[in-house]
């Protein structure tokens, strides 16, 4: 993660912000409306747009469940070409991501905005091919290249995730989210004499199996029923009700 | 006050997974040949060589000085990764500029090991098998093959007597 994608987060996450201050009309029977979300990955086609090495998509969809917990799946697809210093290969599967969301944020009246904390399982089944790597000896003596291409198939990967995110309903039933994931690595098959450094929905592998990811994404709610939100007289009262 | 909950906890998540990058090569690669030079008549004795000059031929042919010349008991070649063996020409000076160059062939079965994202690999030396052509030498007496393997740079792998 550089400074530009440090910089686009920032942008996003303001004009998030500020889109999240609108104040819906007064209604007399407020209600919760419960649905299946599904959404797609923004930052992926971004991501693309300024490195074409990396190719993916993410479709994601969650479930309200009670008022305050959502249960969420993210479905990807990643074929990403990582060239470093003295090894280029490419990191070519698809993973899940299966979990549930813990919403933090008091809406005011029918305003359907999250700040929400999740977590998540993640797998992924992958392949990686070694393009061409340089054993380097000493300055004094030629390197040797190695450009046959090596393919280590059958891979997989299950790690934790930890997610801190918001989704704001910019028109009615659309969502925009923005989300930042820590990730531990649970475990790994790894290929003979090479390393999983970057894996489908995971991303770069660090050096003490952790990662970082972020996520913008755009979602559509099916309203399937509405719920009687507790006490509706008023925004003072609904602090003091318990659901 | 909840927001300020939230943001403390991120923080604290941030710094507990911190993730370690591996941006710079740190760890050890391709180990050079590391050989020690002792006394021909007490062999548990180091002994310097005077005015060593140290040149290895590499795979295009071409001879390649290593470091300069100086008094040393105990050197660090590097090994030919594109070759299966490596040819280093220690020339002993003396006062008037004319060198005694004895030849130490060495042969050996190449591999390649992962290190990291940004070492990449490295490459290892199996079966070392040095040459002996104690009969040309001039000013080496005897080789000694003290490992079998180049596997690290911990310890010297050959001994020369002189």
């Amino acid at each position: 993660m550089n400074l530009k994608h440090f910089i686009l987060s920032v942008c996003l996450f303001i004009t998030l912000s500020i889109s999240a201050q609108k104040i819906k009309k007064d209604s007399i029977v407020i209600k919760d409306v419960y649905g299946l979300r599904v959404g797609i990955d923004i930052s992926n086609p971004a991501r693309t747009f300024f490195n074409n090495k990396r190719k993916s998509i993410e479709l994601l969809a969650d479930y309200r469940i009670s008022k305050k917990i959502f249960v969420a799946i993210e479905l990807g697809y990643l074929d990403k070409n990582t060239i470093e210093d003295y090894i280029n290969f490419t990191t070519n599967g698809q993973y899940f991501k299966l979990g549930a969301n813990y919403n933090l944020y008091e809406n005011w009246l029918d305003m359907e905005n999250e700040v929400f904390v999740g977590l998540r399982y993640g797998h992924a089944n992958f392949k990686q091919t070694l393009n061409s790597y340089t054993v380097f000896s000493d300055y004094a003596l030629p390197t040797i290249q190695n450009n046959e291409p090596i393919t280590y198939s059958a891979l997989n990967a299950n790690w934790a995730e930890l997610v801190f995110g918001l989704k704001v309903e910019t028109f009615s039933n659309i969502f925009l989210g923005a989300s930042f994931s820590f990730k531990k690595m649970i475990s790994s098959k790894e290929p003979d004499n090479f390393k999983n450094l970057y894996i489908p929905g995971f991303d770069r592998v660090y050096l003490n199996n952790g990662g970082i990811g972020f996520n913008y994404s755009i979602s559509y709610r099916l309203p399937l029923y509405k719920k009687r939100k507790a006490n509706n007289k008023g925004k003072n009262d609904l602090k003091n009700t318990a659901e | 006050m909840k927001q300020k909950t939230i943001i403390t906890f991120v923080l604290l998540i941030a710094f507990l997974f911190g993730c370690e990058t591996d941006n710079i090569c740190i760890e050890e690669t391709t180990p050079h040949l590391i050989i020690r030079f002792y006394n021909n008549e007490d062999s548990s004795k180091l002994r310097k060589v005077n005015n060593l000059k140290i040149t290895v031929k590499n795979s295009l042919n071409e001879d390649i000085q290593i470091g300069d010349i100086a008094t040393l008991d105990s050197i660090v070649v590097p090994l030919n990764v594109d070759l299966d063996y490596t040819n280093i020409y220690l020339s002993k000076y003396t006062t008037d500029d004319t060198g005694v160059v004895d030849t130490l062939a060495i042969n050996y079965v190449r591999d390649e090991i992962f290190v990291s994202r940004s070492c990449g690999y490295k490459t290892i030396f199996n079966s070392i098998d040095v040459f002996d052509n104690s009969a040309d030498w001039l000013w080496m007496k005897n080789v000694v093959k003290v490992k079998a393997n180049i596997t690290n740079e911990n310890q010297a792998h050959i001994n020369i007597y002189h």
